[in-house]
């Protein structure tokens, strides 16, 4: 019964402004989020895109505008339900003192869990779960302050993925990894939307592995959509000059094809650029 | 001078007795980690070993020290016959001493120290600080203003619970209210309830200076936090404020377990934040506040005794809570035992054992807390 697709698109933002009681980060934004796809929101630092990815979560109340989920807006909806249809990994994660590993995880599952019904069956198997595709069944009985930054970051995606939420929204999963842990993590979230047809929506910093695991990338800057599509279609020089305000070549990826960017130094003159 | 020389026998079962305990702490570490599935129907839990052996161990520990408080005192009488009279054989010359002094002042303090030890644990996690204690928020110091001002004006000593209750109350209200900026966070709770804390504490000198000298030691000695003269009507008052708090708690918690993570992670896991943080510090100040108005403003329980559950018991859950309150029971009852027997026949508030016990070991998690961060 789980994350079915119907011709509605799951989750929407429209004419957003979104501001942190000071002048609006993001103005009159109206973006689509395709259903069952990864969609990678792709910008410099500070163009709003983690902001964006707040507003979606309802971590940020829009000043004006507003976020559809399956038709409905989402801050008339119990933040509970809600809870069960999506999920957030924040960009900065919080860890109490001395938490062990599989405790942490199985916070995850309080939106599915009720006042006398607090460990069933799906619980125990979406934490088994987690555990068992994030690669930390060893590591569970640990406390989380005694493990390296990139199994850190893997104990809450775990605990994102225990949720259990058609809708998953990542701020930054790959940071404090190393590439091995990038591309496995990367791998995984592309399984669950290939597998499972669920939505993943990240920002990520690397424009390349952005292009290489989205099927719709977002390109944004200064609070505004500068464009979206298929990767394939929309990374160009120029699109990277516009951006990101980097010269570049873009050439095809020769192992899966998807647009690489290779970046000029910046101290080369414009004129020798072709 | 006999009252500065410490009894001999005392003093041997209290150190006994701090052995015993750090030994049995010491072995629980050890308790491996096996848990428990409970399902049945609808119903299911998950329950830690150590945390259902560690809270029968507190149970028991706290029957064994009321049978010591019935038991020793002033008034001889033969450790049979106490326990006789506590429970089936009233009509004895010894009733009164048991029944209405013993026996009622041994539940005080049992239940106190579960209202202080739990609202403590609250307050830690909801701070996400192990340094805090719910008098941050004023409920100490609101409770001695009003009782301060109550004895000093002449006022009936029968009101005194009352009073306390209604100016702990009030201060912690105050604090969050002014804490209120879209939203309270923690750190805001702490700077304003040092502010507050230290305006109520200018209030009370100033009524001390101000007042005649026999009232205003009253309130001196209420303020060191003394369970003498405590009744079975304030056991009650206890029992049903725990009979609504505690369940509160126990249901709450869940939601706690996920404000540790931050505002954040609270909202996208489905919390209505400033409404279950609001409810989390209601019950926590409450729970200090009963407390507070039965037998003083007692320092430490609140500080010391979930730090001392911590580290046994890392996780947060009801069954984390339930054995940190009962934790609270044995040490405040230990602490008004050897309050009362240490020096005897001279008598000292419990707070004073239990400010002795734990200053020392205040400023020794202070110094590894330094050390780590």
């Amino acid at each position: 019964m789980k994350h079915d697709s119907n011709s509605l698109s799951q989750l929407s933002g429209i004419e957003l402004r979104l501001s942190y009681q000071g002048p609006p980060v993001i103005e009159g934004l109206t973006i689509d989020l395709p259903i069952g796809q990864i969609t990678v929101i792709v910008g410099p630092n500070g163009c709003g895109k983690s902001t964006l990815l707040r507003a979606f979560a309802r971590v940020l109340i829009p000043d004006d505008g507003k976020v559809i989920l399956h038709g409905e807006q989402i801050r008339n909806m119990p933040t509970r339900d809600v809870a069960r249809e999506l999920g957030l990994l924040p960009q900065n994660q919080r860890s109490p003192d001395s938490i062990v590993v599989k405790d942490l995880i199985r916070r995850g599952r309080y939106p599915h869990q009720r006042l006398f019904d607090q460990w069933s069956k799906k619980d125990q198997d979406a934490v088994n779960k987690a555990l068992e595709i994030t690669g930390l069944e060893n590591f569970s009985e640990r406390p989380v302050d005694e493990l390296s930054g990139g199994q850190r970051q893997r104990v809450w995606i775990a605990m994102v993925l225990a949720q259990d939420t058609p809708i998953m929204l990542l701020d930054e999963p790959t940071t404090h990894l190393d590439m091995a842990h990038q591309i496995e993590i990367l791998e995984l979230l592309n399984k669950l939307s290939a597998e499972e047809k669920r939505t993943v929506v990240m920002v990520l910093h690397d424009i390349n592995l952005a292009a290489r695991y989205a099927a719709n990338l977002v390109a944004m800057r200064d609070g505004s959509v500068i464009c979206s599509g298929c990767p394939n279609e929309i990374v160009t020089s120029e699109m990277v000059q516009s951006v990101f305000n980097v010269q570049a070549v873009v050439i095809s990826d020769p192992v899966t094809d998807s647009p690489l960017v290779i970046p000029h130094p910046r101290q080369k003159p414009s004129t020798q650029i072709g | 001078m006999s009252f500065i020389v410490p009894s001999a026998m005392t003093s041997l079962y209290v150190f006994f007795g701090l052995i015993t305990s750090t030994f049995l702490l010491v072995g629980a570490r050890r308790l491996d980690g096996k848990e428990i599935v409970f399902r049945h129907g609808i119903v299911s839990s998950l329950l830690q070993q150590r945390i259902v052996i560690l809270s029968a161990g507190a149970a028991i520990g706290i029957l064994v020290l009321g049978f010591i408080g019935l038991i020793v005192g002033d008034y001889p009488i033969p450790a049979w016959k106490a326990i006789a009279t506590a429970f089936w054989d009233r009509n004895n010359e010894y009733d009164f001493v048991i029944n209405s002094l013993r026996f009622p002042r041994i539940t005080v303090a049992v239940l106190a120290g579960i209202c202080f030890a739990t609202s403590g644990a609250i307050f830690q996690s909801l701070i996400n600080n192990p340094l805090v204690s719910p008098d941050i928020i004023g409920v100490n110091n609101g409770a001695a203003v009003c009782a301060v001002i109550l004895l000093a004006t002449g006022g009936t000593v029968a009101y005194l619970p009352l009073a306390a209750f209604i100016g702990a109350v009030l201060a912690s209200a105050i604090v969050y209210v002014l804490s209120w900026k879209r939203g309270v966070s923690g750190s805001r709770l702490v700077l304003v309830g040092i502010g507050f804390n230290a305006l109520l504490g200018s209030v009370i000198t100033f009524i001390q200076v101000r007042y005649p000298i026999e009232r205003v030691m009253a309130a001196a000695r209420w303020q060191a936090g003394s369970l003498f003269g405590s009744s079975w009507e304030d056991a009650r008052t206890l029992a049903i404020g725990l009979a609504i708090l505690l369940p509160a708690a126990f249901t709450l918690v869940n939601r706690l377990r996920l404000l540790q993570f931050g505002d954040e992670t609270s909202v996208a896991l489905g919390l209505s934040v400033e409404r279950d943080r609001f409810a989390l510090l209601t019950v926590g100040a409450s729970l200090a506040a009963i407390a507070v108005a039965v037998i003083g403003p007692l320092g430490f329980v609140a500080l010391l005794v979930p730090q001392i559950a911590r580290t046994v018991v890392s996780t947060l859950t009801a069954g984390s809570l339930l054995f940190t309150g009962l934790l609270g029971g044995v040490f405040l009852l230990a602490s008004d035992i050897i309050a009362q027997r240490l020096f005897a026949p001279v008598t000292l508030p419990a707070g004073i054992v239990t400010a002795a016990i734990g200053a020392p070991y205040f400023l020794l998690i202070l110094v590894r807390y330094n050390r780590e961060t």
